[in-house]
């Protein structure tokens, strides 16, 4: 063997070539950074776990749009954790960010400018938005509501802390036999009268928890919405119907609030119930579970803020709140330290569902649902949620026939559009979320929709969401420069964007308020 | 048995590496796990309380101290974010990504050595090599790659299997499992077919075929316990591969597995959680890896000295 | 008719050729902007304006990939490099150092099979942020334990020969011994570790951009694209088509680069 044997039985030639070329390439790269925006810029952060195909593609848009207006962008996407971390921080310029609520109350939108708020995504404050906003918020007549919050509204669109860009509408492609599923503008959606002996649908994003208490994740609210129940309920229209409460009414001061409640509802069977009696909710189950929440590490707190003795409760000081009051079996009373008529909303936030009084504080409940909704959770393996119909629901249809008309349903996490669509032309899904991926899989470029649909029925719902640009106003020079913010604001072509991106299924947002939110339409 | 205890020790030295890094890295990433539990509403006491209760405030030192003695006790915690206990998630998604894993080394063991020994028993040559040639070009692909175009072919054009993966039915586990096997096939399939022609020339084969023994028996008496062995030491070695290929393989299936809870768990500052898969991860591997490598060199005795 | 080994070896080098021409005169090429946006034009199909269609956003899907190539192949070759190098030095030292070294490194060998390296990789980017310094610096520390083994193994061989031993014996230097004479009959090992690396190295850089750890948008990337694209399938077979295409046959090149070597020095890599 000889001692030396570096020989490649090959020629060299293309191999040198090869390597000089990659050399080359380095050295070049070396030089010039990869990054191909450069300049000082606007840098926008936004979560891109979070709606990821559609924050990038509108974030992209912006971009371009700011380009061209001799605005220089630059884009920051970080993940969840980090997002929330450098929000909370300040760290940021502007950020693309998106609001939804859970009822059907203007203050939603506002509390995020209140400077004593938690979130606070534009750091705004301002003494005299300040006293506007708790003016409303505490105002004793719904009137008086509207009047002050739209003076608010005034004040911020002349500040412009927000730049409001659109409202989504939500599209749903359903099989023939699906045609009874409803769904409204804050995202609540059911089931119940599709006629079908199953019926399964899909989300695109990570469920966080199952427990009500907790959810404020559109996820983890479309699964704890089949089985839980709260008091008072939103329509399809958006408007509060009875639940578990047959009827409700405000003192004349407007500072207590009484429930009848629906007798004989029971709560689905759990190993933790001793008697059958035991299963029925009363006024001790609703008492409770609001009890349980305020204990809970639940974002839904603030509902109770003006309970009368929720404060202490919550500082650990008594372990009673005197305000929720069990006047009987059936006869539920929140007191209030004011008037404040606003805590009827509030109760329709999945926080404020109702969970039996015996619940152990270590139950899982992914193993089970323990509620009162018409579907009962039997499995959940993180990305399968499978129910059963409840067979003692309480609610039938106008022809008297018992709800849920499905026998069980499925709801599964498919985060990828494509799958999700090709499961459904296969029947593999029922229902079908559109996002804005499959927009030109499904319309044309004015909006209608294509032939190869025609068989299923579209159903849209316009959502009282808003997406907007957040500016950081405690950092310059944008947040100190109102006529850079207003520049910002006129480089942005709102109705190319729905038009073109959205091709048409989505609404201009030209104030913080979306325009069908109740008082300011 | 020394050679067990040694690979115990390595176990537990191997483990409290790993968990140590994973905690460290961890400790280290940036962002704030407070907030997205408990929503964009939250106050700053909520916050403050939360972090409080996590732990999330305490002296790295101090938390790590505490991490050992827990992991030590087996007691894996709680998931921060989805609250709830690390082993009942783990146990409730680690029978999918067993079973995908066991259906991919299963397919693995068809291609590369079930399948190649019926062709040359058949005698066609040229029929393995082709067969070899397909494995190698499909291997040739990243496994996230081959699993778009797989899933596009047969189930968005053929309609063949269904696009959502569904664990109850069998024809759903057909694809992830083939592009799980495609890169490990294609290199123990060429490792195998190798040896075997190694073997097929070596001087005790001539010598077999000089008595006159027939072609049959000296494949199954002479050639295949070498190269079998070979190829099968090949295919122990490369077990985390397969982890590694549920990562992706279950991103794009959508299957529930651990890949994605790994995954989670790192976007979501998941310490407990992390650390959790780490260590099944590690045990499992290397015990599984330890039971193959005994199990081989008992059966091969030529290996004792061609891995040391 | 020249052998079809050689072919193929032109063939592997032309294109990976092409390719880093491609990129590195990205920007000087007659090319559409890769981030100018047209809705108007959003999701063509390749025609002779886009001849491998437009994305979601009305984007050049060539123009796209042809910058994306930068990145991509920056990161490889700087991670390879890396790889390789931190491979050579452990490999060696622990061959010819013996004892603690030897048993570091097999202690690290061993660890690395036992984990799904790959979530080490994602924690680090995770940590320092998505950069080309800090890929090349994760996944060429991370990754060079593979190579690492084989150069280990083959110092050992090469240790045991006549010459080495006669260089021994005449009191050489050690690191002479290694300069002089190990290195150099290790050079098509190196050559063949080298494809590999690059190969594993590629999977796992398009590999991190497809879950989301890639320059952040509107840089394009290889991985990226793919994912992006994935949404638009059913109306855009282009937009996976063509990344997928390009990962692949940068890919296939590597590995007919690395099956040549492989032939060439009659060594073969006998795992994953």
């Amino acid at each position: 063997m000889s001692v030396r044997r570096h020989n490649l039985s090959a020629p060299k030639a293309p191999l040198a070539v090869t390597f000089t070329t990659v050399l080359l390439l380095f050295s070049i790269s070396c030089s010039r950074p990869a990054a191909l925006t450069q300049g000082p810029s606007l840098a926008i952060l936004y979560n891109a776990e979070e709606q990821p195909t559609e924050k990038s593609a509108v974030a992209q848009l912006l971009q371009s749009e700011f380009r061209q207006k001799g605005i220089s962008v630059r884009l920051d996407p970080v993940s969840n954790t980090l997002y929330n971390e450098r929000l909370s921080k300040g760290d940021f310029e502007a950020t693309l960010n998106l609001w939804y609520l859970d009822y059907n109350d203007p203050e939603g939108y506002l509390t995020d400018f209140y400077s004593k708020a938690g979130y606070r995504s534009a750091k705004y404050s301002s003494a005299e938005y300040d006293g506007l906003y708790l003016a409303g918020l505490l105002a004793p007549t719904e009137a008086d509501k509207v009047r002050y919050f739209r003076e608010a509204v005034t004040l911020l669109d002349h500040e412009v802390p927000w730049i409001p860009l659109y409202s989504n509408t939500e599209i749903f492609l359903l099989q023939p036999r699906a045609a009874g599923f409803r769904s409204n503008a804050y995202q609540y959606y059911d089931y119940r009268r599709v006629d079908m002996e199953s019926i399964r649908a899909s989300s695109d994003v990570e469920v966080q928890t199952l427990d009500p208490a907790l959810a404020y994740d559109l996820a983890s609210k479309h699964i704890v919405t089949q089985s839980y129940e709260g008091l008072i309920a939103l329509d399809a229209n958006s408007k509060i119907v009875p639940a578990l409460a047959t009827e409700w009414q405000f003192s004349p001061k407007m500072d207590s609030l009484t429930f009848r409640l629906r007798a004989g509802v029971r709560f689905h069977t759990a190993p933790f119930f001793k008697t059958a009696a035991e299963r029925e909710v009363t006024s001790i189950d609703v008492k409770s579970s609001f009890e349980r929440m305020l204990k809970s590490n639940s974002p839904y707190t603030y509902i109770f803020d003006h309970v009368q003795g929720a404060q202490e409760f919550k500082a650990g000081k008594s372990t009673d709140i005197p305000g929720f009051r069990a006047r009987d079996k059936y006869t539920f009373q929140i007191v209030l330290d004011r008037p404040f008529p606003t805590i009827l909303e509030w109760l329709l936030a999945p926080a404020a569902y109702v969970l039996p009084k015996g619940l152990p504080s270590n139950y899982d409940l992914s193993r089970g649902s323990v509620g009162t909704g018409p579907f009962i959770l039997q499995s959940w393996d993180g990305v399968t949620a499978r129910f059963v119909a409840n067979p003692e629901y309480w609610a039938a249809d106008e022809t008297g026939r018992r709800l849920p008309y499905p026998k069980t349903l499925t709801l599964r996490i498919i985060k990828d559009a494509n799958t999700a669509l090709t499961g459904f032309r296969q029947g593999e899904l029922d229902v079908l979320n559109v996002p804005l991926a499959l927009f030109s899989d499904v319309f044309e470029l004015d909006g209608r929709v294509k032939p190869a649909w025609h068989e299923y029925q579209l159903h849209e719902v316009k959502l009282n969401n808003l997406k907007f640009l957040a500016f950081n106003m405690q950092k310059g020079p944008w947040g100190n420069d109102l006529g850079l913010r207003r520049r910002v604001d006129e480089a942005i072509n709102r109705d190319l964007l729905v038009k073109q991106l959205f091709r048409g299924k989505a609404r201009p947002a030209y104030s913080v308020i979306p325009s069908g939110v109740p008082g300011f339409e | 048995m020394r050679a067990l205890c040694t690979r115990a020790a390595f176990l537990i030295a191997a483990v409290w590496v790993i968990v140590s890094i994973a905690f460290l890295c961890v400790y280290a990433l940036p962002g704030d796990p407070a907030r997205l539990v408990l929503g964009q509403r939250a106050t700053p006491e909520a916050l403050a309380e939360f972090r409080l209760r996590a732990g999330l405030d305490e002296p790295l030192y101090r938390r790590y101290v505490a991490f050992l003695r827990r992991t030590a006790e087996l007691d894996f915690g709680e998931s921060l974010v989805q609250r709830r206990p690390v082993q009942d998630l783990i146990l409730e998604r680690a029978p999918q990504t067993a079973g995908l894993i066991a259906a991919a080394v299963a397919s693995v063991l068809v291609f590369s050595f079930v399948l190649p020994i019926l062709l040359r028993l058949l005698g066609t040559r040229s029929g393995l090599r082709v067969f070899e040639r397909f494995w190698a070009g499909a291997a040739v692909a990243p496994p996230y790659v081959l699993a778009v175009v797989v899933l596009a072919i047969f189930a968005g054009w053929l309609n063949w299997v269904p696009a959502i993966f569904e664990p109850s039915q069998l024809r759903s586990w057909a694809l992830p499992a083939l592009v799980l096997a495609a890169y490990p096939t294609a290199i123990v399939l060429r490792l195998f077919h190798q040896q075997m022609e190694q073997a097929f020339n070596s001087p005790y084969v001539l010598r077999a075929r000089a008595m006159g023994f027939s072609e049959r028996r000296i494949l199954l008496s002479e050639v295949l316990p070498n190269a079998l062995t070979t190829a099968l030491a090949a295919l122990a070695n490369g077990l985390a591969f397969f982890v590694t290929g549920t990562f992706f393989v279950e991103v794009v299936f959508g299957i529930s597995g651990l890949g994605g809870l790994t995954y989670d768990a790192i976007r979501n500052k998941d310490i407990a959680l992390l650390v959790g898969l780490c260590i099944v991860f590690a045990v499992s591997i290397t015990a599984i890896s330890v039971t193959l490598e005994a199990a081989l060199r008992f059966l091969n005795p030529r290996l004792r000295e061609a891995h040391a | 008719m020249p052998e079809r080994r050689t072919l193929r070896l032109w063939f592997a080098c032309l294109c990976l050729g092409a390719l880093a021409f491609l990129a590195s005169s990205a920007p000087r090429l007659p090319l559409a902007d890769p981030l100018s946006v047209d809705l108007g034009q959003a999701l063509t199909s390749p025609s002779s304006n886009h001849w491998a269609g437009s994305d979601e956003l009305g984007r050049d899907v060539v123009s796209r990939l042809v910058h994306a190539a930068r990145s991509t192949l920056l990161v490889t070759a700087g991670a390879t490099v890396l790889d390789i190098l931190l491979a050579v030095a452990f490999g060696m030292l622990a061959a010819y150092r013996g004892g603690m070294a030897d048993r570091a490194l097999r202690f690290a060998i061993d660890l690395f099979w036992s984990v799904p390296f790959v979530v080490f990789v994602v924690l680090i980017v995770s940590i320092v942020g998505v950069s080309a310094v800090a890929l090349i610096v994760t996944i060429g520390a991370i990754n060079w334990v593979t190579a690492a083994r084989v150069i280990r193994a083959e110092t050992a061989r090469l240790r045991r020969q006549d010459f080495i031993r006669a260089a021994e014996a005449f009191g050489f230097p050690s690191g002479a011994i290694l300069r002089q004479h190990v290195l150099p009959n290790l050079r098509s090992t190196l050559l063949t570790l080298t494809a590999y690396a690059a190969i594993e190295v590629l999977t796992l850089e398009t590999g991190l951009a497809f879950i989301g750890l890639s320059l952040p948008a509107p840089n394009p990337t290889w991985g990226g694209m793919l994912a992006d694209g994935l949404n638009y399938f059913s109306s855009a077979w282009w937009l996976v088509a063509f990344p997928a295409g390009g990962i692949t046959l940068t890919l296939l090149c590597l590995l007919l680069l690395a099956r040549h070597f492989e032939d060439a020095t009659h060594s073969r890599r006998a795992t994953f």
